[in-house]
C-alpha cells in the first residue's frame, strides 16, 4: 500500500493549481473548488425556493390584543394583523384557533431566518464565482 | 463492531448537537452518518485527511423489517434542535438551520427511480438510493464528547464512492469523489477491503466503472479483486 501512495501522486495532481494558473483565482483552476461552490449555490437556491414556497402557506402578520371592557368585566380579543396592499387588516381570531396560530407565526418567524440565511449565502456564493480578469496577490508565472 | 473513541472535539455547532441528540435516541443503532461529513471521523480515527465540506448533512437509514421498537418523531426532535423542516419539489424531506441541511437516506434495491421513502419509525422521509448497504453493512462505532456516532468503515465508503462515482451526471461531482477517493486509498486496510468486495454483488458493468474509477487515482484494480485492462471482467475465484 506504501507503494500506491507514490504512484497516487503522479496523477492526483490533475485535481491540484499547477503554476501556469497563476493568474486565476483559486475558484476559477481548481475545478473541485468550483464544482463545490457552483453544487453548493445549486442547493441553496433548492432550499430558498422549497422554504419560500412553505412561507407562502403561512399566514403573516402579528397577534394583537383588544382589550374591552363590558358590564364592569374585562374581555380580551386576538387579532392578526396584517398589510394587505395599502391597507392594514385586523382579523379576529378564535381562542380555540390561537394556539395553532401562534405555532405558525412562530414556523414563519423561523422560516424568515432561514430565507434571509440562504439569500446572504447566495449573494456571496455568486460573488465568489464570479469569473474575475485577474486578482489581488496573482503573480506572474517567471 | 469497531468501537474508537478520543476525547478530541470533532464537530462544532449546531452539528455536534444534532448528533448528539440523534445518539441519545438510539438513531445510530441502526442508522449512521455518511457523506462528506464523515470526513472529520476519518481524520480522527485513520489519519484520512479531506478538508473540503458541503453543507448537507446525510444519514444513512437501515431500515429493519418488522422492528417496531424505536418509533420516534425524528422531525419533532430535529425541529427541536432549532432546524427548520422543508420539503422539495421532488418530495424530499430537509431540514435547514444556518445554511446547513439534513437529508436522510434508505437503500434502493433495484434500478429504478423511486419516490421518497416514508420511514414510518422514525416519522421521516428518505430518498431511496442504491449501492448504499455497501456502507451500512460495514459500520464503526465513533464515541466523542460523551456520544456515540456510527459511520461507514473507510473500506466501505471507498467502494461505495468508486461504484457511484461513475453514475454521477455531473463531473465536478465525479471530480470531487475522485479525489476524496484518492485521499482515502493509501489508507485503506486490505484485508477489511476484501471483504467489502467479496460481500458485494455488482453487475460486470458495475464493476468496469470501479475498474475505470481505479484507473482515474491510480488505484491498483487487482486489490479490489478486478483485472486490470480485460474489459471489466471479473478475477478469477470471484
Amino acid at each position: 500500500m506504501a507503494n500506491l501512495s507514490k504512484k497516487k501522486k503522479v496523477k492526483v495532481a490533475i485535481f491540484h493549481h499547477k503554476r501556469y494558473n497563476n493568474d486565476m483565482n483559486v475558484v476559477e483552476k481548481d475545478a473541485v473548488v468550483s464544482g463545490m461552490l457552483k453544487d453548493e449555490l445549486k442547493r441553496c437556491e433548492e432550499a430558498l425556493g422549497a422554504i419560500r414556497k412553505a412561507l407562502s402557506a403561512l399566514p403573516k402578520g402579528s397577534l394583537s390584543i383588544r382589550a374591552k371592557l363590558y358590564k364592569n368585566k374585562k374581555y380580551e380579543y386576538y387579532y392578526l394583523k396584517y398589510r394587505e396592499g395599502q391597507r392594514i387588516v385586523n382579523q379576529h381570531i378564535a381562542s380555540d384557533n390561537l394556539g395553532e396560530l401562534k405555532k405558525k407565526l412562530a414556523l414563519r418567524k423561523q422560516y424568515e431566518q432561514e430565507v434571509k440565511a440562504y439569500e446572504q449565502r447566495i449573494v456571496y456564493l455568486k460573488r465568489l464565482l464570479k469569473t474575475k480578469g485577474r486578482t489581488r496577490g496573482a503573480q506572474k508565472d517567471k | 463492531m469497531e468501537l474508537k473513541r478520543t476525547s478530541n472535539i470533532i464537530f462544532a455547532q449546531p452539528i455536534s448537537g444534532l448528533l448528539e441528540t440523534l445518539s441519545s435516541v438510539g438513531f445510530f443503532e441502526d442508522s449512521m452518518l455518511i457523506g462528506s461529513w464523515v470526513m472529520p471521523l476519518y481524520q480522527e480515527f485513520f489519519g484520512i485527511s479531506y478538508t473540503l465540506r458541503t453543507m448537507d448533512i446525510d444519514f444513512a437509514i437501515h431500515l429493519l423489517k418488522g422492528k417496531k421498537s424505536h418509533r420516534i418523531d425524528l422531525e419533532e426532535l430535529i425541529v427541536s434542535r432549532g432546524f427548520t423542516p422543508f420539503f422539495t419539489q421532488l418530495g424530499i424531506q430537509k431540514f435547514s438551520r444556518e445554511g446547513f441541511t439534513i437529508e436522510f437516506i434508505v437503500h434502493r434495491r433495484g434500478g429504478r427511480d423511486e419516490d421518497p421513502v416514508f420511514v414510518r419509525d422514525w416519522n421521516i422521509t428518505a430518498i431511496p438510493l442504491p449501492f448504499v448497504s455497501i456502507m451500512t453493512d460495514f459500520p464503526f462505532m465513533a464515541e466523542c464528547e460523551g456520544y456515540q456516532i456510527k459511520a461507514p468503515l473507510p473500506e466501505a465508503f471507498f467502494l461505495h464512492k468508486m461504484i457511484t462515482l461513475a453514475r454521477r451526471v455531473e463531473a465536478s461531482k465525479r471530480l470531487k469523489d475522485l479525489e476524496q477517493c484518492a485521499v482515502i486509498a493509501p489508507r485503506l486496510e486490505r484485508k477489511r477491503l476484501e471483504e467489502v468486495c467479496h460481500s458485494v454483488r455488482l453487475s460486470a458493468k458495475t464493476w468496469n466503472a470501479v475498474r475505470l474509477s481505479c484507473e482515474a487515482i491510480n488505484f491498483p484494480p487487482q486489490i479490489l479483486g478486478l483485472e486490470e485492462h480485460r474489459g471489466g471482467k471479473r478475477a478469477k475465484g470471484r
